[in-house]
């Protein structure tokens, strides 16, 4: 079944892509929810049907991932999106043509660094590279989004590119690993969706940039400077 | 041993002869007759028979401090070899002993005048505290080189080993190191340029500004202590000078005496020949006798083949 | 590595007869520990009710300390035990640093005692906790015997000290004073973590020396590394603070005799100490001169006196590099007497001043006077201690010095080159540091207790109460019998000596053991020094004797001096100590920096004026201000990224994880 991992990988690639482009929020969290059913359906598709059925513990982890990474916690973000009236990622602070050549950059990035890992038996080595721009690519957008919801759904993207990364190099008790990263990434979901509800009731918006008037230690005594917020 | 007792007798007996010496010739110098040889003498028989004036201020140490400064200096003279003679009471090391004893004398002196709690003995006593710290520095580069030319570390070999060898080959370093004991000896006893003994200006006073409160027998035993380590420094700075091994019983004594009395006469003749420095230049005069056996030490290290 | 090759030094031959002696003086030595910890918690626990905690805090502290004082001098041959998990083991070396903790400790806290009454209420628990735990602290220091352990048992007792500074904490000030004492503490505790990190992995003595040296002087009080002595420890309670400075500063050099093993670099080990102990000699007592506090005064006083102990130890280990061993063993010698005699008088002088506190409220030199009248006892101890202290004979202070200079002269006549020089340097180092110390002396002595006094209130100052006099008088009994058994506790030094300045084993022909030169030549002359001193004391009680029968000496009259002078006299026209010491703050004021502030006076009828001369300490002003300044400077610049911005956060952490596999991935890769 190389060829059906293959082509997943691809195009779990482009979802990455792509969700370094999104400015809606809608947007983003359809782009993460397909991406988490992709990666939970990721085993069966590396799994070798000639030896028989998987077992039941495959399948199980098949189920959940597929369940919390694909329809859960998707659900639960598009909720709080809902009650807090988030739309629209305005300005962020990488803007988006810019973000696009980053995207491009790690990709570059990934492949050039994993071709000194070698993966171990019958995996496919193109889950390498793949698994380390998912990974840079969340990060990226935790990093220049201001609105908590799209860094929250940064999280749930690097959690995948975990996921991938274990899947494909077949590694031992990886789903052990697999499931305790999920249970981390699940609580911090669960509580970032709680979180940005409280945070918009407090503050009436949910940009975390603008949350620097919390630091409690003024450089030049004079206030710090407050960011505009365009309409 | 015998004429080492001898000279201990004279020294304690002869010592009010010396500013007695000192006042003639400063009176010589001035074209007066001055005063009596043995007027000390007559001035202590005089004191002895005095009451004495207290401060309220003082607490008792002001009786105390004079009588114990003039033990200091009895037991520091008996380290020395009097007459050119080795002392009985010699042991490796007793020349720490001899300075110290000495620092100690000075230290008893300050804090009986600071006892008597007015500002003429504070100010007496800060010069005093001054420029004693610098002369010891000068006494223990004197005793070094002294050290390093005899290899003995006992006074009485310091000062008694140099024969008439020595002073063919080290001559130079040892009138160097002299000269620097000569002014120690001038700071100590506050006489010459160092300080003026007749004054009662307080811009002058050194010594004589930490005895004005006392009287009586205690300004006796002052008075006497004074003469006595006039003594003890005049003798470092005549051992020195004389080899040892060329002078014997009768005749040591007798050159040491007499060099003594000239040591005086040489004060007297320095007091009225030269104006008092100024108290800023006391110090680096002190600094410049520490150079001189410096130097000495140094030319005695390198080139004199030890 | 160095410190498991520590053996134990004097361990006894007929081990069986004596192993049940020493049994019984290990489990005394853990009984008066113990006693002294529970009567700590116990004294905390009571802490509400005044009475019975400082009773059984002080009961605790004398029972403890004897008990040790006890099970150390029956075992003075050595023991070693093993209790669970920790190691102890005592012998000579321990014994000798044991010896002023437990006896200062015992008399401070006899002098406790009186210091707290009717002072501190309801606090007073807490300092007998401190106290007692600092005791015990420090006894397990010098017990200690594998690495952690002492690592433990030296960051404890810096740690309780530094409570013990902070003990005032309602003073102005005294927050930034203990935030010094810890950083100091730690810095040595993080430095001697360094150097048992380097004994075990590297090869290099030097390095191993070198980092040894600044952890332990650190705790000494080497120059530049004596901030915290003379800033921030004065603020403790003075029986504590005298405990501190008589004890602990000792500890420094327990520290490097056993666990700093310098054979095969005497000769660089011999020159550094040698010059640190100079430079610390001269710079504590020219800057002690200049102090115009009582209790900084005494701290740079305490810095001086570990420079001549670094001196005589320096000195040591010339003669021993230069296979010079009469140099070698008066050096050590003279250094471990004058660290004795230092440690009882010290100790004696800091719980005078805080006789003083209690007695006049006023530390400060200029604004005190006259108050021998008032307190002729406390006086009278204060002022033998320290004329004692400047090195002066007949007191035992000169017994020390004598030896050093006995050393050097050693030195002298049979050393070259840099041997040579430095014995050179050191004697004439020691007149100057003679002369200076007797003057700072003068100066305490005379602006506390002589004279007419300053103080508003001297009419009611009364001397203090009878268990603080008991407690210097005991010292003053101390030092008087330290002087005379010196020439006899000198030769329980050989094994110390040999241990140190590994001189043990090979002697060659002709030559002398330390045990010989220490009984052949430095035991006859401190009997005559010993003698010499008796027979002073005995001239001088016959001289007041004969003066009785003098004629005149039954008139005394009292009269105010110089009445005629000056129409009204107050006291304020007596030489202050400031004034005292001005001509050689001056002299020396390229060193020292003294900072005058001047108000001058105008006008005919002059109305005000006045002078004040200050000194902040050379350390700070030279080397450790700068540095802390840039430190600021450069922490600013980099402050800068705590903006508030959880993305910069997030940036920099992702930042260095690319970094992190860059160089896991490619460098790694490539090399």
């Amino acid at each position: 079944m190389d060829g059906l991992s293959e082509v997943l990988l691809v195009v779990l690639l482009g979802l990455s892509l792509l969700m370094a482009n999104s400015s809606r929020v809608i947007h983003c969290i359809r782009l993460v929810a397909f991406q988490g059913i992709l990666v939970g359906l990721l085993p069966l598709a590396q799994w070798d049907w000639s030896s028989g059925f998987p077992g039941f513990g495959l399948l199980a982890l098949v189920i959940v991932s597929v369940c919390v990474k694909g329809i859960t916690l998707p659900l639960l973000l598009y909720r709080a999106m809902r009650m807090t009236n988030v739309e629209c990622e305005f300005k962020p602070l990488v803007g988006y043509s810019a973000s696009m050549a980053v995207a491009l950059l790690v990709i570059g990035f990934s492949f050039a660094i994993s071709s000194g890992i070698v993966p171990l038996s019958d995996a496919s080595s193109f889950s390498v590279p793949v698994s380390i721009s998912t990974m840079l690519l969340g990060l990226f957008l935790v990093i220049s989004r201001r609105k908590a919801l799209i860094q929250a759904l940064g999280f749930l993207a690097f959690e995948n590119g975990i996921s991938i990364f274990g899947i494909g190099m077949s590694l031992q008790y990886s789903w052990i690993i697999e499931l305790g990263v999920l249970l981390v990434i699940f609580a911090l979901v669960f509580m970032m969706g709680f979180a940005v509800c409280q945070i918009s009731r407090e503050f009436s918006h949910t940009d975390i940039y603008r949350l620097n008037l919390l630091v409690d230690w003024d450089r030049n005594g004079k206030g710090v400077e407050k960011d505009e917020e365009v309409a | 041993m015998d004429w080492w007792l001898v000279s201990l007798l004279s020294a304690l007996v002869l010592c009010p002869l010396l500013p007695g010496l000192v006042n003639r010739v400063k009176a010589f110098f001035a074209g007066r007759s001055g005063p009596s040889l043995f007027q000390l003498y007559y001035d202590l028989f005089k004191l002895l028979k005095k009451g004495r004036v207290y401060s309220l201020t003082s607490c008792g140490l002001v009786g105390l401090s004079p009588w114990f400064s003039l033990v200091c200096v009895v037991v520091a003279l008996l380290f020395m070899p009097l007459g050119m003679c080795d002392s009985p009471l010699r042991f490796t090391g007793d020349v720490i002993l001899f300075l110290y004893l000495l620092l100690l004398s000075r230290l008893l002196m300050v804090l009986g005048a600071l006892d008597a709690g007015t500002s003429f003995e504070g100010m007496g006593s800060s010069r005093k505290v001054h420029f004693s710290a610098l002369s010891e520095l000068v006494l223990l580069g004197a005793v070094v080189f002294l050290i390093c030319l005899t290899g003995r570390m006992d006074l009485s070999g310091l000062l008694n080993s140099a024969g008439v060898a020595s002073w063919g080959r080290y001559g130079v370093l040892l009138l160097l190191t002299s000269l620097g004991l000569y002014i120690v000896m001038l700071s100590e006893c506050c006489r010459g340029p160092f300080g003026d003994p007749d004054t009662q200006l307080e811009l002058a006073m050194i010594d004589e500004a930490m005895v004005l409160d006392y009287s009586g027998s205690d300004l006796a035993a002052i008075r006497y202590a004074a003469s006595l380590k006039m003594w003890v420094f005049g003798s470092l700075f005549v051992m020195v000078l004389l080899p040892a091994d060329l002078l014997d019983g009768f005749q040591g004594w007798l050159a040491y005496s007499s060099s003594i009395f000239a040591t005086a006469l040489s004060i007297g003749v320095i007091e009225s020949v030269m104006a008092r420095y100024r108290f800023k230049k006391i110090p680096q005069v002190l600094l410049a006798g520490f150079g001189l056996t410096l130097i000495s030490l140094v030319f005695l290290l390198f080139f004199g083949g030890r | 590595m160095s410190y498991i090759n520590i053996t134990c030094v004097c361990f006894p031959r007929n081990f069986i007869k004596q192993r049940q002696g020493v049994i019984f003086a290990m489990s005394i030595m853990n009984i008066g520990l113990i006693v002294l910890v529970l009567s700590g918690l116990c004294s905390l626990a009571l802490t509400r009710r005044d009475s019975s905690s400082w009773q059984i805090g002080v009961f605790g502290c004398i029972v403890g300390c004897s008990l040790c004082l006890l099970g150390g001098l029956w075992s003075h041959a050595g023991w070693s035990l093993t209790r669970g998990e920790l190691q102890f083991r005592h012998d000579m070396l321990s014994l000798l640093f044991q010896l002023p903790i437990l006896v200062l400790g015992l008399v401070g806290g006899i002098h406790s005692v009186g210091y707290f009454r009717d002072h501190c209420e309801g606090r007073q628990g807490v300092y007998w906790f401190f106290y007692n735990l600092m005791l015990a602290c420090m006894i397990w220091v010098t017990l200690a015997v594998r690495p952690i352990e002492f690592l433990l048992s030296w960051e404890l007792m810096g740690l309780l000290c530094a409570f013990l500074v902070m003990f005032n904490y309602r003073e102005k000030g005294s927050g930034h004073l203990a935030w010094i004492y810890l950083l100091a503490c730690h810095a040595s505790g993080l430095v001697l973590q360094l150097m048992f990190v380097f004994g075990d992995t590297h090869n290099s003595e030097m390095l191993f020396l070198i980092v040894g040296l600044v952890g332990f002087g650190l705790k000494i009080g080497f120059p530049l590394l004596h901030v915290w002595l003379t800033e921030a420890q004065p603020a403790a309670p003075a029986p504590a603070l005298a405990v501190m400075s008589g004890s602990m500063l000792n500890l420094g050099f327990y520290g490097l005799f056993r666990h700093v093993s310098m054979s095969g670099n005497e000769f660089f080990a011999g020159t550094t100490f040698t010059i640190l102990g100079l430079v610390g000699m001269l710079f504590g007592v020219m800057f002690a001169l200049g102090q115009g506090n009582l209790k900084r005064l005494l701290a740079y006083s305490s810095m001086g006196n570990m420079g001549i102990v670094a001196l005589g130890v320096g000195l040591g280990f010339l003669g021993s590099s230069s296979d010079n061993i009469m140099m070698a063993v008066f050096g050590m010698s003279g250094a471990l007497l004058h660290m004795m005699n230092h440690s009882c008088l010290k100790g004696c002088l800091f719980m005078g001043t805080g006789s003083i506190w209690r007695a006049a409220g006023e530390l400060r030199i200029d604004r005190l006077g006259g108050l021998l009248k008032k307190m002729p006892w406390t006086g009278r101890f204060f002022s033998c201690s320290s004329i004692s202290l400047s090195g002066l004979p007949p007191f035992n202070g000169f017994t020390g010095v004598f030896l050093l200079y006995m050393s050097a002269f050693h030195g002298m006549l049979s050393g070259t080159g840099v041997v040579l020089l430095l014995s050179v340097a050191s004697v004439l180092a020691l007149a100057l540091a003679g002369g200076l110390a007797s003057a700072m002396h003068a100066k305490a002595i005379g602006g506390v207790f002589l004279g007419e006094s300053r103080l508003p209130g001297i009419d009611q100052v009364r001397d203090t109460c009878k268990t603080m006099r008991y407690a210097l008088g005991a010292l003053s009994i101390l030092s008087f019998a330290l002087l005379l058994s010196s020439p006899w506790l000198v030769g329980c030094f050989g094994g110390v000596i040999e241990h140190v300045l590994c001189l043990g084993g090979y002697v060659e022909e002709g030559g002398l053991t330390v045990a010989e030169v220490l009984w052949q030549e430095v035991f006859p002359l401190l009997l005559g020094i010993v003698v010499f001193s008796f027979l002073t004391l005995v001239v001088v009680a016959v001289l007041m004797f004969v003066c009785r029968l003098l004629p005149g000496r039954k008139l005394i009259d009292r009269k105010g001096a110089w009445d005629c002078g000056f129409a009204k006299p107050t006291s304020r026209m007596q030489y202050t100590g400031t004034a005292f010491v001005q001509p050689l703050v001056d002299y020396f004021s390229a060193i020292l920096r003294p900072i005058r502030q001047l108000v001058r006076v105008e006008g005919l009828f002059p109305t005000r004026g006045s002078c004040e001369i200050r000194m902040e300490d050379g350390g700070i002003r030279g080397f450790w201000g700068p540095l802390f300044r840039l430190v600021g400077w450069v922490s600013r610049k980099v402050h800068r990224l705590q903006c508030g911005y959880l993305h910069v956060y997030l940036l920099i952490m992702v930042v260095s994880l690319f970094c992190l596999l860059f160089w896991g991935f490619v460098l790694e890769g490539v090399l």
